[in-house]
């Protein structure tokens, strides 16, 4: 290798560096602590685990993982957090599609504004605008006031503290996060294509179908992961505006960790999360690779 | 000037409707005037060119016939279809864009076969069509690829086949060659013309360039600020040119601004010697002569019994290969433009640097504008 190459490829290799080990340190590591927890027998004490590395040998226990299987809990919570998620997943893509498209065909100088708008409920604490959700919600609330007053209902609809909140929840927080990458792939597509599209005798719709849909595949999985990934482990939204009832990996990771006090089994159950997530991510390309296979068909 | 490749075709007999009527339209962008009032009648079978500098309303004038603009006034009439709210998709022309503005997730072969695929064309006349259509333009070898692993010129192709495969009244082009280097644009203007030949389609090209408009259509429209200057063939353009505008915009153009005096010749400013011309009009009448560099013969010495002599200096030469141009200074400091071919095979200019020289032309090869 010559030398200038090198010298390129060492300063592009310091800039790669930083977030690497950045991962490294603040995520690789702790996740093989918690890992290593998830395979220790628990006990009463401080901390309440026992080591798996002892003097007289290795202390290994699937305990955790067996408690994950034994009580039908955790597969619920597990499911019940992919379903909601991909059910939230796929309302923010329904909602935040034709935003992203709204705002990528406005005139030039309206698509900041209109951007800003869909950034601006960041500038608020996400934990103020979900406890203002349980005022918008709860049975005396905004909503059931207004609904009430026009005369749609007559009693007050049950929504806060049931699924439906939760969706409510997740979709009102996520929204952004889909919209953003839908936008960024719309606003790149040349109008011409559309023109071509028309002109060669395809309708707005038939032209959106052949055209933009499949070109913006990328900010689809892009902004799908960016909502189902968060979604899935979502713990404040069910914790507030879900009931007993709702039932999901974030809030079952609490309970067992702080209630129950089960070291080994809430990591067993986060190392589990993981593999839950990892999952749909790798199920999602696969798809996507699918997709462009198809489109040079 | 390019050599012309096609004979002029005369266009067919006017009996049928023309494949395109345009009845004054206008278009307007705010207070922007992009269209100003043009009609226009194209034949059916045409080469058409709409030549102008950027910003004249040619495209503007394109995207009406394709649809994708409506105009403020007038209307546009396709095989002696009124085209007045007829969205692009229903209407029989197709475009070839100037980015080709191919799709970049499908094949060529997907590309050429969506408008058939639109119409709901049977699978398999879809197929043997677009395979038809790129053995024409010779990308029958490339149909799996994506537009991406093509070179410009094969995306060229590959956006004619596409805009052909329909088999529409009237193909539009938009600027086709602009995207290539200027080799394989002189190559791409033979076969574009040939393939339009062959399919005998009508074809309406847009263009900044008057070379290729020239080697290409058999009419040229010249616009000028939204409105057409003059329609004709390539060399009534270019020999008898109705504006200053389109003299100075089609090739070089000498132009003595002058008064017609009551002998019929025009006294023009900078030149010592009335200029003879045919047909003259009305004495004290201001006029224009209009040379082309080539029409003038450059001697050593006065010839004889030549009118229109005009002395000078030599005081640049810019040699081409086949032709040099001169520029010639008048005794009056004015500069008069004259090329001559470089018959002979020589390493030294006949004519040179500050030599002086005598320039004529016949009255006939000048042309009187307004």
């Amino acid at each position: 290798m010559r030398v200038g190459t090198w010298r390129r490829d060492w300063g592009r290799r310091a800039v790669l560096a930083v977030p690497y080990a950045w991962l490294v340190l603040f995520f690789l590591l702790p996740f093989l602590i918690v890992a290593k927890i998830s395979l220790s027998e628990s006990r009463v004490g401080i901390p309440p685990y026992e080591p798996v590395v002892q003097e007289d040998g290795l202390h290994v226990s699937a305990q955790g993982y067996e408690l994950l299987f034994v009580d039908d809990l955790y597969v619920g919570a597990y499911l019940n957090s992919l379903t909601i998620a991909g059910a939230a997943t796929l309302l923010c893509l329904l909602i935040g599609y034709p935003m992203a498209l709204a705002i990528a065909r406005a005139r030039p100088d309206r698509r900041g504004p209109l951007l800003m708008l869909v950034i601006l409920p960041f500038w608020t604490s996400f934990l103020i605008r979900v406890y203002a959700w349980i005022g918008i919600l709860k049975d005396e609330g905004l909503l059931n006031h207004m609904l009430m007053a026009v005369g749609l209902i007559a009693e007050p609809l049950v929504i806060l503290n049931t699924d439906a909140a939760v969706y409510v929840g997740i979709v009102y927080s996520y929204l952004p996060f889909m919209v953003l990458p839908l936008y960024a792939t719309l606003e790149k597509l040349d109008p011409s294509l559309l023109e071509a599209a028309a002109d060669l005798g395809a309708r707005p719709w038939r032209a959106f179908l052949s055209v933009t849909l499949p070109l913006s595949v990328p900010g689809i999985v892009a902004g799908s992961l960016l909502v189902f990934i968060p979604a899935v482990g979502e713990y404040v939204i069910p914790g507030l505006l879900g009931g007993g009832d709702t039932n999901m990996l974030g809030t079952a990771l609490w309970d067992v960790f702080s209630l129950t006090r089960d070291w080994p089994g809430a990591a067993a159950l986060a190392v589990a999360m993981l593999a839950a997530l990892v999952v749909p991510i790798a199920v999602f390309q696969r798809l996507q690779s699918r997709l462009e296979r198809e489109a040079e068909r | 000037m390019a050599v012309a490749i096609r004979p002029a075709r005369p266009p067919e007999a006017a009996s049928r409707a023309p494949a395109i009527r345009i009845e004054a339209v206008e278009k307007h962008f705010g207070d922007f005037t992009a269209v100003a009032g043009v009609d226009l009648e194209i034949e059916e079978g045409e080469f058409f060119s709409l030549l102008g500098a950027s910003g004249c309303g040619k495209t503007t004038l394109l995207r009406m016939l394709a649809g994708f603009e409506t105009p403020s006034s007038g209307r546009i009439l396709i095989g002696g279809q009124d085209m007045t709210g007829v969205p692009p998709y229903e209407r029989p022309v197709n475009m070839m864009f100037q980015s080709y503005a191919l799709f970049p997730h499908m094949t060529v072969e997907a590309n050429v076969a969506f408008g058939l695929r639109q119409d709901g064309v049977p699978k398999a006349e879809t197929r043997e069509r677009v395979a038809a259509m790129l053995d024409l333009v010779r990308m029958g070898d490339f149909a799996r690829r994506k537009p991406h692993q093509l070179s410009g010129g094969q995306r060229q192709r590959v956006a004619l086949a596409r805009a052909l495969v329909k088999q529409p009244r009237v193909v539009l082009l938009d600027e086709p060659l602009a995207a290539l280097d200027k080799k394989l644009r002189e190559q791409t203007q033979f076969e574009l013309v040939n393939i339009q030949e062959k399919v005998g389609v009508t074809f309406v090209m847009v263009t900044h360039d008057q070379e290729e408009a020239m080697t290409m259509s058999s009419r040229i429209a010249v616009m000028d600020k939204g409105r057409i200057m003059q329609v004709g063939r390539p060399h009534e353009i270019y020999e008898y040119p109705t504006s200053r505008m389109v003299a100075e915009f089609i090739g070089l153009a000498n132009l003595f601004e002058g008064v017609v005096e009551p002998s019929g010749a025009v006294r023009a400013e900078g030149v010592d010697a009335p200029l003879a011309v045919l047909e003259a009009p009305a004495a004290g009448t201001a006029v224009t002569v209009m040379v082309r560099p080539e029409k003038i013969a450059m001697h050593r010495e006065p010839p004889e019994g030549v009118p229109n002599q005009l002395r000078g200096v030599v005081a640049e030469i810019a040699y081409l290969g086949d032709v040099s141009i001169y520029q010639v200074r008048l005794a009056s400091g004015r500069m008069v433009m004259c090329t001559a071919a470089n018959l002979r095979h020589s390493a030294e200019p006949a004519v040179t640097w500050d030599d002086p020289v005598v320039l004529s032309w016949h009255p006939g090869n000048a042309v009187l504008l307004p």
